[in-house]
């Protein structure tokens, strides 16, 4: 009888800073926060003064 | 003496920067802090401050999360640490905080599963912005001397008014520039 194949998953280790380093590129360039950026951009269309 | 804050990998695009540690504790958690340009007004270029866990099983962000790590004071200050660098990149930039609590909707939402028994005013609302607006009161003095600082006020028709920051003095967003 063929004994039966078992497949795990390769792990490898990251230091903490190349782990942030991946996710980094990995979310470079995307809007994080897309739903409070749409709320900023509503609650800017209500200020009515320009205080700058 | 020091104060406290996680180390930062960052990351820089033409209208953004990425800033990105992690909090140690019980459940180690990686936190992403997003400066996002994403408007003008009145010539100014406005950028959102974004700040939440990174789920890295899922690829999402959650920005609604308490992580329970005991280090709220070390995650804040270095959250802090990142505003100059921020300026140091874009110095003429306009720096919006707004709660992810502070909407109208927050209460409603919070009701669901609060245990508090609010009446009146939920007391869960604005927490966000008063962490910063209570670091910002406290250090009013020596900020304004390289900031200035402006203040949202919501009134009773929903329009809202900018003005120069009062210290103490409640917001529902702040605006934050390099003198």
């Amino acid at each position: 009888m063929k004994a039966k194949e078992k497949h795990t998953e390769k792990l490898v280790k990251v230091s903490e800073s190349g782990l942030l380093s991946l996710v980094a590129d990995k979310i470079k360039g995307r809007v994080l926060f897309p739903e409070k950026v749409e709320d900023a951009k509503q609650y800017l269309k209500q200020v009515k003064n320009n205080p700058f | 003496m020091a104060t406290p804050n996680y180390e930062l990998t960052e990351r820089i695009s033409d209208q953004s920067i990425d800033y990105l540690f992690i909090s140690k504790g019980k459940n180690d958690v990686i936190k992403v802090i997003q400066y996002l340009y994403f408007t003008e007004l009145y010539g100014k270029s406005i950028f959102n401050l974004g700040f939440g866990d990174y789920d890295i099983n899922e690829d999402k962000i959650d920005d609604s999360a308490n992580t329970g790590n005991g280090d709220a004071y070390k995650v804040l200050n270095t959250v802090l640490t990142t505003i100059p660098k921020f300026f140091d990149t874009f110095h003429d930039a306009m720096l919006m905080v707004q709660g992810s609590d502070s909407k109208t909707e927050f209460t409603e939402r919070c009701k669901l599963t609060c245990k508090k028994m609010c009446t009146s005013y939920c007391k869960n609302q604005h927490r966000r912005i008063s962490v910063y607006t209570y670091y910002v009161n406290k250090n009013f003095e020596t900020l304004n001397k390289e900031y200035t600082f402006f203040g949202g006020i919501e009134d009773d028709n929903e329009a809202i008014r900018l003005e120069p920051y009062i210290p103490n003095k409640k917001y529902g967003s702040v605006f934050v520039m390099k003198k």
